[in-house]
């Protein structure tokens, strides 16, 4: 594959080959035509990620609830009740019902202790170190994700969803995909004829011809992105949910997700943020309610993935750019520490506990040390799972995660 | 170049006149947008009596005065939208638009979440000092920010007390607000955020909790002493690293990317020399050779508050400010409630494809009279009268002022003689609509 050669292809020009079709210039698949809905989306495996933004308290999410020293340092914090077991002396808050029926299922899987080497407690480099999967870059220009987009094949083999931004997981020098931030707004109907507003649409495509600079880039991308959401819009038209979607933010990104995984746009990885783990103060409040949210989503993921036979193919990945130290503050908060665990769900994982649980007597600098390099994790995503080529990190795999 | 040449003034020539392109680009960066009566009021000055110009402003109008007093005009005052929506009319209608350029730089600067902060009336304070001391001296300006209620809040500062520190303010004040990432030691967090401590919130304003604060010595970037968190504060701006920061941050957002490393060092040394003085700074940098030079004409691409600043300052018009802070969100800028600590997307991040048709499908529902808009006055009462053709020219003539290429005006014009049997407000808003999602749109 490396020897390959492939032309450097950035996001505008990508795009900017979409854009003829969307004129009319190349005829459009027979499924766009007519709108109708047959499929079950991409045969293949299909990848997930969930980033929990701001760095999640695991030690108040996976609560270890033999160890002294957890409650010894937190003393208010600290879960002792209505908590759901998960055996082998870890638990997970109330609220979290519907993960922890995955887990007993099978369906469910805990790293303990994943991070990295160092301690880097900016939210912004920690977060560019996971993105990136190099950290030794100071400033990386390519995700993990996006450093493999070029093995994945069709329309639309990944996109961001829910943001305005695209991620640094999933930027490429090569290939470029969409951040599409809610279905609704790829409607175009600035003009009340359409055929007014085509026209002007393709005297826009003409205008490209002969710019230059900044304004080809933005008229590349507006007049691809017309195309595009003419035909993800009309892919989505047909599009019904099986399962009730919570209708949270999180609840819609899902929702979203699942209907990009099933609609004949070959997509195969999906990202998703969920927000409010920067929690120094009043933890106790916020942090069960967006586990609660996170719980409920993931119950109606795979109910809706189950229904349409996907959910054996999906692997979701959740991670956050570190765990939190092990004393509370005195804010009724935690703040930036280190290792923290790392969540995968779906029908074809072996699920369970993997990795070692850090030790809470014997710590970093206040945290619980890292014991599974962010790396391995990945490299038995997309070489395991995904069935990528090898990944060119230097740490070694993590074996029996998939079944 | 080398020494000082480029931020010296930019000396107009035959090849590079100071000509109206030139004064539009100005007005662009310094103002949004670049209307008929602004273009005007700089006839017959120089570069350096341009940037003065807008250093300075003019004084407010009744209007303006009207939404400086939101309290008043709006029934609801306990509202993050009331408080954003009054400074997006402000925004509108200010006579000192560079003030609220550089308001909004510092909200990014600062990037201080609404969310967590919770009262509406802090955000507003915080607001206020973005405008009244945004363009003084960056310490003033640093310490009313930090040390007010929003940002104590926003980042955990009166949780931090002697002997239990909360490092998020000593980190972020650090990172984010003066020195940047690598100018600090993890160990200088730590001692800042003790210096730190005591600082909390009373009664909705800044108080020192004198029994919570550490006293003992603390060393901080290489100094010790019993820093307390206005003697960091003091030490912080002294850095060279903080002039340096500062004007790395302030080129790109008004110059452009891509501004040469010298470039950034030499307006860090203006600024230095001005004593942070950010006016005086912008002062010669929006003269200079570098923010004239040719490079960085249209080359910043504008956020979601540009792109509708720049529909209603060139129209010399506005929208009703509330609809307007919920047209931005939509946009992706939800004002005061940016992404998180590090502010908001930047440049071509903002050309993600969603937003662009929502915004090509903004401009004609806003002609059309549909939220944000109508603006006022609108478009079929200014111009229902014209012919197509003669509307098109006015509308083109205040987003465009140095001309669209032949080719786009020919385009333009198919588009206005096809629309003739459209009832006029449709056209008009069609034309609009076409004009505000040309590719120029999109950069200033």
């Amino acid at each position: 594959m490396k020897d390959q050669v492939e032309p450097r292809m950035d996001r505008r020009r990508f795009l900017g080959q979409g854009a003829a079709a969307g004129l009319g210039l190349i005829a459009l698949p027979e499924f766009l035509r007519d709108g109708s809905w047959r499929g079950s989306g991409s045969r293949e495996r299909i990848l997930l990620v969930l980033e929990f933004v701001g760095g999640n308290d695991g030690l108040n999410m996976i609560v270890p609830t033999e160890r002294d020293a957890y409650y010894r340092a937190r003393p208010k914090l600290g879960l002792r009740r209505g908590l759901l077991s998960l055996g082998e002396g870890f638990a997970v808050p109330r609220g979290m019902e519907g993960f922890h029926r995955l887990f007993k299922e099978g369906e469910a899987a805990v790293i303990h202790g994943v991070g990295y080497k160092g301690h880097e407690r900016s939210h912004f480099r920690s977060r560019d170190i996971w993105h990136s999967g190099r950290p030794e870059l100071k400033k990386p220009q390519e995700g993990w994700l996006g450093r493999v987009l070029s093995e994945l094949r069709g329309f639309l083999p990944a996109a961001a969803v829910g943001d305005v931004e695209l991620t640094l997981a999933l930027r490429s020098k090569r290939r470029s995909v969409p951040a599409l931030e809610n279905v609704d707004d790829l409607r175009l109907d600035w003009d009340p004829r359409r055929a007014h507003e085509r026209r002007w649409l393709q005297r826009l495509a003409a205008l490209q011809k002969g710019s230059e600079g900044l304004a080809a880039e933005v008229g590349q991308v507006a007049t691809a992105s017309m195309e595009q959401a003419e035909r993800l819009r009309k892919a989505f038209a047909a599009w019904k949910p099986k399962a009730r979607f919570p209708s949270d933010r999180l609840g819609r990104g899902m929702r979203f997700a699942a209907s990009l995984f099933e609609a004949p746009l070959d997509t195969r990885v999906v990202y998703l943020r969920h927000f409010g783990f920067d929690t120094h103060a009043g933890q106790q409040r916020t942090h069960p309610q967006i586990l609660r949210s996170f719980s409920q989503a993931v119950w109606a993921l795979r109910n809706q993935l189950r229904a349409s036979g996907l959910w054996e193919r999906c692997c979701l990945f959740c991670w956050s750019e570190f765990g939190r130290r092990l004393a509370e503050n005195k804010s009724l908060g935690t703040d930036h520490g280190w290792a923290g665990p790392v969540l995968l769900l779906g029908g074809g994982l072996k699920g369970g506990f993997h990795g070692s649980f850090p030790s809470l007597t014997e710590l970093d600098d206040g945290d619980p040390k890292v014991g599974v390099d962010f790396r391995s994790v990945y490299r038995s995503l997309l070489e395991d799972w995904m069935g990528l080529p090898k990944a060119p990190y230097k740490v070694k795999k993590l074996p029996g995660l998939f079944a | 170049m080398s020494g000082k040449e480029w931020m010296s003034p930019f000396e107009p020539s035959a090849v590079r006149p100071f000509d109206l392109a030139a004064k539009a680009h100005l007005c662009r960066r310094a103002a949004f947008a670049a209307p008929p009566s602004l273009l005007k009021a700089l006839e017959g000055k120089d570069p350096v009596a341009c940037a003065r110009f807008f250093v300075q402003g003019e004084p407010e109008s009744a209007d303006y005065k009207k939404f400086a007093g939101w309290r008043e005009v709006f029934q609801v005052v306990d509202s993050k939208s009331v408080v954003a929506g009054s400074w997006l009319g402000r925004m509108e209608l200010t006579r000192h638009p560079l003030r609220q350029r550089l308001a909004l730089f510092w909200h990014d600067h600062f990037a201080t979440g609404a969310r967590k902060v919770q009262h509406p009336q802090w955000m507003d304070a915080q607001v206020r000092a973005f405008e009244e001391d945004g363009l003084g001296p960056f310490p003033r300006l640093l310490a009313r920010v930090v040390k007010g209620p929003a940002m104590l809040r926003w980042l955990d500062a009166d949780e931090n007390r002697k002997g239990h520190p909360n490092e998020n303010l000593g980190r972020e004040l650090l990172e984010l607000f003066t020195l940047g990432r690598g100018n600090y030691s993890e160990k200088d967090i730590q001692e800042a955020a003790r210096a730190l401590t005591g600082w909390r919130i009373h009664r909705g304003d800044f108080s020192f909790l004198q029994r919570a604060h550490d006293k003992g010595p603390k060393t901080i970037l290489g100094e010790t002493a019993d820093f307390d968190g206005d003697a960091l504060l003091a030490l912080l701006v002294r850095q060279p690293a903080c002039a340096e920061f500062l004007a790395k941050k302030l080129c790109a957002a008004l110059v452009g990317p891509g501004v040469p490393e010298e470039a950034v060092r030499e307006f860090a040394g203006v600024l230095r020399e001005k004593k942070l003085h950010i006016g005086d700074s912008l002062e010669i940098l929006l003269a200079s050779r570098l923010f004239y030079d040719p490079r960085f004409r249209g080359a910043r691409v504008r956020s979601p508050v540009d792109f509708l600043l720049w529909m209603a300052r060139s129209m010399e018009a506005y929208m009703a400010p509330r609809p307007l802070y919920f047209a931005a969100a939509k946009l992706g800028m939800r004002l005061l409630d940016p992404p998180d600590v590090g502010g908001w997307p930047k440049g071509k991040a903002w050309l993600a494809e969603a937003p662009w048709i929502l915004r090509a499908r903004l401009a004609s529902q806003i002609a059309r009279g549909r939220k944000p808009g109508p603006m006022f006055p609108d478009l079929e009462t200014r111009f229902g009268d014209l012919s197509l053709e003669e509307a098109l020219q006015e509308l083109s003539g205040r987003l465009y002022p140095e001309g669209l290429s032949e080719a786009k005006r020919s385009l333009l014009l198919q588009q206005a003689r096809e629309s003739v049997d459209l009832p006029p407000k449709v056209a008009l808003a069609g034309l609009f609509g076409s004009l505000c999602s040309l590719p120029e749109a999109w950069s200033e």
